[in-house]
């Protein structure tokens, strides 16, 4: 059975010009991924501003329409529902959101922002909301007494944890995680990674995690796919990866991580140097002809590569 | 022992439920007197002005009587007579009732028109947005006030409720494209996304996600609009084409002040309906700059 698999997904927006506003290119956002969830692991989408990764993310939440592809959860096409089937997996797919500060509406006290998902699939009266929500709100440690404060009254910290703690009062499977500590400070970021690798032992979620932070993924992550422009250039277990790159978009990005300890300078600085010549040199080679990046190729049973 | 333990719980309870909603306005009123006094004051003077309309007889105030001509104010007439021989006061009262009601129905009647379409526009965008937008372009080029005079002229019998009517036609296109304006800043935020996901349908989104953070704007959006429509209808029958005179409004009374004398020499039939417009109107917009700071947490006073 598969838990996730996303199957040449494309997410093509089009760009319009000319007299009649025909459809004259196409920017491809997403172009063409594939890759497979299992149960219980956390995935680590890596990549530059720009290269995809939110929106593969965003796709595979609704948020943003497929161009053609498949997104199979527990062996249904989620594209081909219609809205009523998809309700259903709604519950199972939820996303934790990148900025803490627009994510939760200001308007609403926190009562209201963690009991919506509630409301919304099942008939509790407000009494046991109430409860529910002081629970929940407990388990990702903040103080149950909170619940008529508005967000606006709480650190960023705490807002993530409020995101985090609607994300999972409807139990899901599946939580795409948007960058979610980004946009905090690095004393809080690594509470909240924490708590979420807890809460992923405890409640057996599978995490689509997505950042640019190759320290954190690497923290986090059991298995790791760089997007490059819209394709995935590399994809392996966070071993492979780190141990053994193989695409030159993922050797600049490891050269890139700085290195504090003084003794490896110029050991970091000549694996540098040499990933850039190797940059300067082969370059070409991980395109074809049409400037695209080509397909994915098998090194090992986990380990697989955008080598021509 | 334990009891004032628990006692002291409670207080700490209680003083972390945020106040949310009435409480917030009441405090913001309480700080700022002005804004207070405005509040009692245009209460008054709406609920003094409809209650005290329901005992005055409209056809014995708009009766003429030639011997009382620009009768001076007295204890019979407390502002006097106009060029008809008719008590001011009474004109006054039911104009300003007539002229509150026609400003507040058509507040109203556009804010909820400029609403719904204004939201639909914004939150779907694409086509949904495309035919409202072009519709609303459409009204917002033809010439409004030509439509007005003319639609004075055809229909028989003109009174409040056919003004209103004409009015709320052209004047929701304001109010649809600032809070389109405004909604389509909100989608873009990432609460909008998360109710989707969270399994919210559109129109709950639309309502109770996105509506609450539209209010600040549409508060004060309609108490300037009161004032706004307060002024046209006053402006047009001003002009001559608003009510008639067998229906007094606070327009009717200035625009006796057209003629030299009335403005010189009997100034009781204009200057009170001016003074009566002009305290309204302030009233009104230090109620709505109130309203204002109550919608949004960072200018609150209180």
């Amino acid at each position: 059975m598969t838990f996730l698999k996303l199957e040449n997904l494309k997410v093509y927006y089009p760009v319009r010009g000319g007299f009649f506003k025909r459809v004259v290119d196409n920017v491809k956002a997403v172009d063409d991924i594939t890759l497979e969830l299992k149960e219980g692991e956390t995935y680590g989408l890596v990549g530059e501003s720009g290269c995809g990764k939110s929106t593969t993310g965003r796709t595979l939440l609704g948020l943003n329409k497929a161009t053609s592809g498949k997104i199979i959860f527990n062996d249904v096409d989620l594209l081909s529902l219609n809205r009523r089937e998809y309700s259903q997996y709604r519950k199972d797919i939820q996303m934790i959101f990148q900025d803490p500060y627009s994510s939760l509406n200001p308007r609403k006290r926190v009562i209201d922002i963690i009991a919506e998902p509630i409301r919304n699939f099942e008939k509790l009266s407000s009494k046991e909301v109430k409860r529910k929500v002081q629970e929940v709100l407990e388990k990702v440690g903040l103080s149950p007494e909170s619940i008529y404060k508005y967000p606006h009254e709480f650190s960023g910290g705490q807002r993530q944890r409020i995101g985090i703690a609607r994300a999972l009062t409807l139990n899901p499977r599946l939580i795409v995680a948007d960058e979610p500590v980004s946009a905090l400070d690095v004393s809080v970021q690594a509470q909240v990674l924490n708590f979420m690798k807890d809460i992923q032992k405890e409640f057996n979620l599978t995490y689509l995690f997505i950042s640019h932070d190759l320290g954190i993924i690497r923290h986090m992550c059991d298995r790791i796919g760089i997007m490059y422009k819209g394709r995935i250039v590399e994809q392996g277990t966070t071993e492979d990866i780190y141990e053994n790159p193989q695409h030159i978009y993922t050797k600049r990005l490891l050269s890139a991580i700085p290195d504090i300890n003084p003794d490896n300078r110029d050991k970091h600085m000549a694996f540098r140097k040499q990933v850039d010549a190797e940059f300067n040199n082969s370059f070409n080679q991980y395109f074809d002809t049409e400037g695209k990046i080509v397909d994915l190729r098998p090194l090992s049973e986990t380990h697989s590569v955008a080598l021509p | 022992m334990s009891t004032p333990i628990v006692e002291k719980n409670n207080i700490s309870l209680q003083q972390q439920k945020t106040p949310s909603g009435f409480s917030v306005i009441v405090r913001e009123f309480a700080k700022d007197k002005l804004a207070l006094f405005s509040l009692v004051l245009f209460l008054g003077i709406v609920l003094y002005v409809y209650i005290y309309s329901f005992m005055l007889d409209q056809e014995a105030i708009t009766r003429v009587d030639l011997f009382n001509i620009f009768a001076e104010p007295s204890s019979v007439y407390w502002l006097g007579t106009d060029y008809g021989g008719r008590d001011v006061f009474g004109q006054l009262i039911i104009g300003a009732r007539n002229s509150l009601t026609i400003g507040i129905v058509i507040t109203v009647l556009t804010a909820i028109i400029g609403l719904v379409l204004g939201l639909l526009a914004g939150y779907f965008g694409g086509w949904v947005d495309n035919v409202i937008m072009r519709t609303v372009d459409f009204i917002l080029v033809l010439p409004t006030t030509m439509i007005i005079i003319v639609f004075v002229v055809i229909v028989p019998e003109f009174n409040v409720a056919n003004f209103i009517f004409i009015m709320s036609i052209f004047y929701w296109t304001g109010k649809a494209r600032l809070i389109r304006s405004k909604t389509l800043a909100e989608r873009e935020l990432d609460y909008v996304s998360a109710s989707k996901t969270l399994g919210t349908p559109n129109w709950k989104i639309m309502l109770f996600q996105v509506l609450p953070n539209l209010s600040s704007i549409i508060i004060v959006n309609m108490t300037l609009n009161l004032a706004g429509n307060i002024g046209i209808e006053t402006g047009l029958t001003y002009l001559g084409f608003g009510l008639p005179e067998s229906t007094p409004s606070l327009g009717t009374l200035i625009s006796y002040s057209s003629n030299p004398d009335v403005m010189e020499n009997k100034w009781w039939v204009w200057l009170p309906a001016a003074l009566l417009i002009l305290v309204m109107m302030l009233c009104i917009n230090f109620i709505g700059q109130a309203l204002k700071r109550a919608a949004d947490a960072r200018q609150r006073l209180g």
